[in-house]
C-alpha cells in the first residue's frame, strides 16, 4: 500500500510546524509511520538558500528555483522513498509556499506551475489560515523578519506594516488558489488546542479512505 | 581598435541587443563570438561577451562526498538554473536594459540540452529556462556529432580518449545534438524554444568565412533599417 502525503500550508506565524508536530504524535500514537519534512532543509539547497537570504540578494527567480531545488531533492531523498514505503509524510509547505511568493514578486505563475511539475500531488493540504493581526500577535518582541515582512518589495520601510501588506497577499494568493489546488482551509487564529480540533477530523477522514 | 566613421552603426538600442551562440564543443561558437565582438568594435560598438560556465554550486555539490546520492539530474538542474539566473541573467538583463550589446558563447540552448540528454523531460527543462533574457539571435553552429567527438576527444588526456569513456562521450555528445536539432526544428515551426527568437544555423563545414558573413548579415538585418544596409 502506497503512503500518504499531508502537507500543511499557510502564512507566516499561521500555526504549521506546531501543528506538523503535533500531528506527527497523534499518527504515531496511532501506529502510523511517520515521516516529517519542511522548507529549506535539503542537503544541497539549503545553504545556498540561507547564503542567498544573509547576502539579501532577493532576485525572486533564482530564490524561488534554489527552493525548487531544495524541494526536488526531498522529494527525490525523502518524499517518494516514505511514501512507497506506504509512510504518512508531514511536509510543513511544499510547492504553494515558494510559488505564491514568487507569484506575490512578480513571477508568471504558469511557469512556476510547469516549474513544480515534478512534484507529486499531495492526498490532503491543510490551509492553515490567520490574518496579518493575528499572525504578528504571535511573533513576540523579536517582531517580523526582513524575509517574512517581504522588505525587498518596498512596500513600506516600516517593517510591520510591510509584514501586513505582504503578508496580506500571501493569503489572497492561498485563497485564490484554493480551489485549484483543493486546499482546506482551516480557521487557525484560535489556541493550538482548539485548531488541532478541527483539523483531526479532516485528517481522520483522509486516513478512513484509505 | 579604432572604429571606422564610415562604418558607425548608428541604430538606437531601446533595450540592448542579445546575441548567442549555439551548437556541439569544438563546432566554432567562441570564434563567431569573438569575430562579431570585433564587427561591433569596428563600428564603434562596445559589445560584453559572456559565457556559460560551468555552475558553481553544481560543482561544490559534486565536491561533497555526501551528495552522491541527493546530486540527481533534476536538482543538478535546478541549482545550475538558480546559479546561472544570478550569474547570467540578472547581469544579461541589467545590461540590455542599459542598451548594451551582450554575445553570449553558449546560453540556454547548451543547458536545455545538456538536461535532455541526463534524462530530464524536454519541455520540462525548455521551461526552466524561460525567464532568461530572450535572445535576438541564435546563432546555431550545426554540425554531425561523429566530427565533434573526434574534436573534443582530441584535446582531451589518453585516460579520457579510452574507448570506453570515448563511447559513453559519444552517446552523450549524440543526445545532446538531439535535442539541439529539435530546438532548431522548433525555432523553424514558431514553437518556443523557449523564447520566439530568430535562429539562423550554420553549418560547421562551411568554407571558411562563409559563417562570419551569415552572422553579419543576421545582425545586420536586425540593427539597421534595410536601406541602410551595405555588403557585410
Amino acid at each position: 500500500m502506497g503512503g500518504l502525503l499531508i502537507v500543511l500550508e499557510g502564512t507566516d506565524r499561521s500555526g504549521r510546524s506546531t501543528h506538523a508536530r503535533r500531528l506527527e504524535q497523534q499518527l504515531r500514537y496511532r501506529g502510523a509511520g511517520v515521516t516529517r519534512t519542511s522548507l529549506a532543509t535539503s542537503l544541497l539547497a539549503a545553504d545556498p538558500i540561507r547564503a542567498a537570504k544573509h547576502q539579501r540578494r532577493m532576485d525572486p527567480v533564482e530564490t524561488v528555483l534554489l527552493y525548487a531545488a531544495d524541494l526536488a531533492e526531498r522529494i527525490e531523498q525523502v518524499i517518494l522513498p516514505s511514501l512507497q514505503a506506504g509512510l504518512v509524510v508531514l511536509a510543513d509547505r511544499y510547492v504553494y509556499t515558494p510559488m505564491a511568493r514568487a507569484e506575490t514578486r512578480g513571477v508568471d505563475g504558469a511557469w512556476l506551475e510547469r516549474l513544480f511539475s515534478f512534484a507529486p500531488s499531495p492526498d490532503l493540504t491543510l490551509l492553515l489560515d490567520v490574518d496579518p493581526a493575528t499572525a504578528l500577535a504571535r511573533q513576540g518582541r523579536q517582531g517580523p523578519d526582513r524575509y517574512e515582512a517581504g522588505m525587498d518589495l518596498g512596500l513600506s520601510r516600516d517593517a510591520i506594516k510591510s509584514f501586513r501588506l505582504f503578508q496580506d497577499r500571501l493569503r489572497d494568493w492561498f485563497e485564490e488558489h484554493r480551489e485549484r489546488y483543493g486546499f482546506r482551509r482551516i480557521d487557525a487564529r484560535g489556541e493550538p488546542e482548539a485548531v488541532a480540533a478541527l483539523i483531526e477530523p479532516v485528517v481522520d477522514g483522509l486516513l478512513a479512505g484509505r | 581598435m579604432p572604429a571606422d566613421p564610415a562604418q558607425v552603426l548608428d541604430f538606437p538600442l531601446r533595450r540592448g541587443l542579445l546575441i548567442v551562440a549555439e551548437g556541439l564543443d569544438g563546432s566554432g561558437k567562441s570564434a563567431t563570438i569573438e569575430g562579431m565582438a570585433r564587427w561591433f568594435e569596428r563600428r564603434g560598438r562596445k559589445s560584453r561577451v559572456v559565457a556559460w560556465e560551468p555552475s558553481r554550486l553544481v560543482t561544490r555539490a559534486a565536491a561533497d562526498p555526501r551528495a552522491r546520492t541527493a546530486l540527481t539530474a533534476r536538482v543538478a538542474a535546478l541549482l545550475a538554473a538558480a546559479d546561472a539566473q544570478r550569474r547570467i541573467g540578472a547581469p544579461v538583463a541589467r545590461r540590455l536594459e542599459r542598451g548594451e550589446i551582450v554575445l553570449a558563447d553558449r546560453y540556454g540552448w547548451t543547458a536545455i540540452a545538456r538536461e535532455v540528454a541526463r534524462g530530464l523531460d524536454l519541455e520540462w527543462a525548455v521551461n526552466l529556462h524561460q525567464p532568461l533574457p530572450a535572445p535576438d539571435l541564435i546563432l546555431y553552429h550545426h554540425g554531425d556529432a561523429g566530427s565533434a567527438i573526434e574534436r573534443a576527444l582530441a584535446t582531451r588526456p589518453p585516460s579520457v580518449r579510452s574507448a570506453a569513456v570515448g563511447a559513453a562521450y559519444g552517446s552523450f555528445v549524440e543526445r545532446l545534438l538531439g535535442t539541439f536539432e529539435i530546438l532548431a526544428e522548433r525555432s523553424r515551426t514558431g514553437l518556443g524554444t523557449p523564447w520566439p527568437s530568430p535562429v539562423v544555423e550554420l553549418d560547421v563545414h562551411a568554407a571558411p568565412g562563409a559563417n562570419a558573413r551569415l552572422a553579419r548579415e543576421a545582425v545586420r538585418a536586425l540593427v539597421e533599417p534595410p536601406a541602410a544596409r551595405r555588403p557585410a
